[in-house]
Parts: structure tokens; sequence; C-alpha cells
């Protein structure tokens, strides 16, 4: 399951592994460095559900003081113009 | 020629010329086969190396001399593994499984430095570690970052960079601190670099006139060869070391304008010496090889070092 996001519910197999053990899903790291700034797509880390993602996502990318971030599991994006990339996978 | 490696080698031409022209792709599926093991293959380098450093400094951390040092020693550690896993997740997206990479080769089988495989035994080794082999690593990766055609890649790259600039100042700071202190510190300072510098050296590889084809220039996925990479390296470390009053065998020479070597290049090392074996004359590049495929003493330990729980952990939770 390469969508992002242990903690969205699921009630098959494959879901409930995916939620345990050392599996872990797509999310997408935003970010913005000051008030006024737009939101900015600053990267992606592996994490097993959106707790952990939060922590990894703030400690990964510690490059900055960010005034916002916020993670989105991949598989919550819907491309709309585009059918190639990782997220065009979602579709 | 079949019509079909005819027409595969068209598509890889249309696709040079495209990047030449200024193309930046931006998904795995706009890569043509060649471009796809051309930038596997960089960017496995580039997750290996930043991962193997890791254990590499964790070990060193050890001899930090104080608190604020054990900080500022763990936070680079912390960096090369937030590096490593940016560049897997950068494989992933192109089909190369991360758990494989990371869990399912054998510790030979990583393609980091040699320098990677050697122990740090000091502080002033670790200092110098990060004056010199990170310093490779930006003039590396900051190549990389100027010039290549992968944009997710680009991107990536501005936190790496950034990161590692701290690490290089981090190296510089120390590296004047020991060197103004004289004495016992000094010569040991000397004794890192007379095995590091060299170690540094090689590290850029092949020289351009013996260099096997790569696509890494043909896609745009670099802007500076071998040898142009290791010229700036020198371009920087040379005059530090001078300016710390450490010997380096290197110096500028102002007829060819460029900085030469001052030892039979490549040579032979002896590793459990840390001592480069000047005095037996240079080597042939594939003795080299043998050297690095051999891998060095820290080799199996490093990697072991951080995946070594993996299976029990993964064990109690499913």
């Amino acid at each position: 399951m390469s969508r992002g996001g242990g903690g969205s519910a699921g009630g098959t197999e494959a879901d409930r592994r995916a939620r345990t053990g050392l599996h872990e899903g797509v999310y997408e790291v935003f970010a913005r460095k000051r008030r006024g700034d737009p939101l900015r797509h600053i990267g992606y880390i592996d994490a097993p559900g959106d707790e952990l993602a939060r922590v990894y996502a703030w400690k990964t990318y510690d490059e900055e003081n960010w005034f916002e971030m916020c993670v989105v599991p991949r598989g919550a994006i819907i491309p709309v113009n585009r059918s190639d990339g990782p997220w065009a996978r979602n579709r | 020629m079949s019509k079909r490696a005819e027409e595969s080698q068209r598509a890889e031409r249309k696709l040079k010329e495209k990047i030449h022209g200024g193309y930046i792709l931006e998904s795995p599926e706009e890569m043509t086969p060649g471009y796809r093991k051309a930038i596997i293959v960089q960017l496995t380098v580039q997750a290996d190396t930043e991962l193997m450093s890791a254990p590499a400094y964790w070990l060193a951390a050890r001899h930090a001399p104080s608190t604020n040092t054990q900080v500022s020693a763990h936070a680079i550690i912390q960096d090369e593994l937030a590096h490593a896993n940016i560049a897997y997740r950068l494989l992933e997206d192109m089909g190369v499984s991360k758990e494989k990479l990371v869990y399912g080769r054998e510790p030979h089988e990583f393609k980091h430095p040699y320098g990677f495989d050697q122990p740090l035994d000091n502080w002033a080794e670790l200092v110098v570690a990060n004056g010199f082999f990170d310093r490779a690593g930006i003039c590396l990766l900051s190549d990389v970052h100027r010039n290549t055609s992968y944009g997710p890649l680009k991107r990536a790259l501005v936190k790496v960079d950034m990161e590692e600039t701290f690490h290089l100042r981090h190296g510089e700071v120390w590296m004047r601190r020991l060197a103004r202190a004289g004495g016992a510190a000094t010569e040991l300072l000397q004794r890192c670099v007379d095995w590091m510098f060299p170690m540094t050296i090689e590290w850029f590889g092949l020289p351009d006139d013996l260099k096997r084809h790569s696509g890494q220039l043909d896609y745009q996925l670099k802007g500076l060869t071998n040898d142009e990479l290791r010229q700036v390296w020198m371009s920087s470390t040379v005059p530090l070391c001078e300016s710390l009053g450490l010997s380096v065998p290197a110096h500028y020479d102002e007829e060819r304008e460029e900085y030469v070597l001052d030892y039979p290049f490549p040579c032979q090392y002896d590793p459990d010496a840390k001592r480069w074996l000047f005095e037996d004359g240079d080597i042939t590049w594939n003795d080299v090889f043998q050297r690095w495929k051999g891998r060095g003493p820290m080799n199996e330990i490093y990697v072991e070092s951080v995946r070594r729980s993996r299976g029990t952990v993964s064990s109690w939770l499913n």
C-alpha cells in the first residue's frame, strides 16, 4: 500500500498490517517561514501514522524556524491537471 | 541495430537535447531508461554516503569534550540521517525499495566512499572529517543542486546544502581552535590531515582522462567533472590548512593555474596504520577499485549499527 497515513481507518487485512509493524506511509510536508509567506511544499517523510508523521516532519525539516508546518498523507492529495508523478498514482 | 534499439536511442537523444535546452523533469514517468539508471546510481551513492556518515560520526561523538560539543556533534548526525532519508524517499518514488536498499544488502554492497569505512578515533578526527568530508559533500551536492535536471532533487537539496554548510563551519572552527592550541593538539590535527586529505582527494574518483563515459553529465545530473570538483575542494581546503600552519601534500601551481598534488596519485593506503604509502609510488585505478571493493575496517560495524534492532522490534509489532 503506497497510500500515506496509517492513521486513516480501513478494515482489510492489508490495512491492519499497514497500521502495525514498521510499515510506513508517505506524508508530504508543507511549511511557511513567516507570517504572510505562502505555504510551500518542502519535502516528505515516511511514517507509520499521523502522530509520528508530525514528529518526524518537525525533527527532519528543522533547517528553519518555521512559522507553520503541516503534513498531508500522500494519498489525500488529488491531482487536478497532471497524469504523472507520485500524486497521480492516487487516481 | 534493431528497430527497437534505434527507437530507444532516439528517445534518449531527444531527452538529452530537451534537458540541454533547460527542461526540468518533474516525475519518474518522464525518465528514459538511461536517465533512470543514471539518477538511481547517483542517488544511491548520495543516500548511502549520508547514511554511513552517521555511524562514523556517532561513534566519534563519544569523544566530544563538553555537553555543548555533544549537542553539535549529534545535531550533525541527525542532519545526515535526515538527508539519507530524503534521498532514499526520492529513490522510492522511482520504484526502488528503500527497505531493500537499507536492510536487504550486504554491508560491502553499499555505495558510500571508502573514507566512511574508516574509524574516527578522537575529537580531532571528527572535526577534520567535518572540515574535509563534509566539504567534499558540499562540493558535490551544491554542484548537483545548481545543475540537476530533476526538479524534486533540486528542491530537496536546498535543505541539505544549508545544513552541510553548518557541518563545515563546525569543522573549520574546531580545526582553528586545535591549530591555535599548539603542542599535542596541533600534532594530532596534522596527523588527521595526513590521512584524511588524500582520502578525500581519492573520494572524487577517476581522473577525467580515464573516466568511462557517464550519463550523469549527459543528462545534466551534475555540472562539473571529477577533476573539476577535486580542484574546487582543494581551492578552499589547501588555503584553509595553510592559514592554520598545517602542511598538505598539494600546492597551487601558478603556471598551470591549478592545484597539483605533491604525492603519487593514486597510491596505496594502510588502514590499520592510517597511513598512505607515498614511498611505494603510484598504483593503478584498478588497484584502488580493488581496495574500495574490499571495503574498510569499519564497514560491517557501521552498517550493522544502523540496522541491528530492525528485526527484533519488527517482530514485537507484527
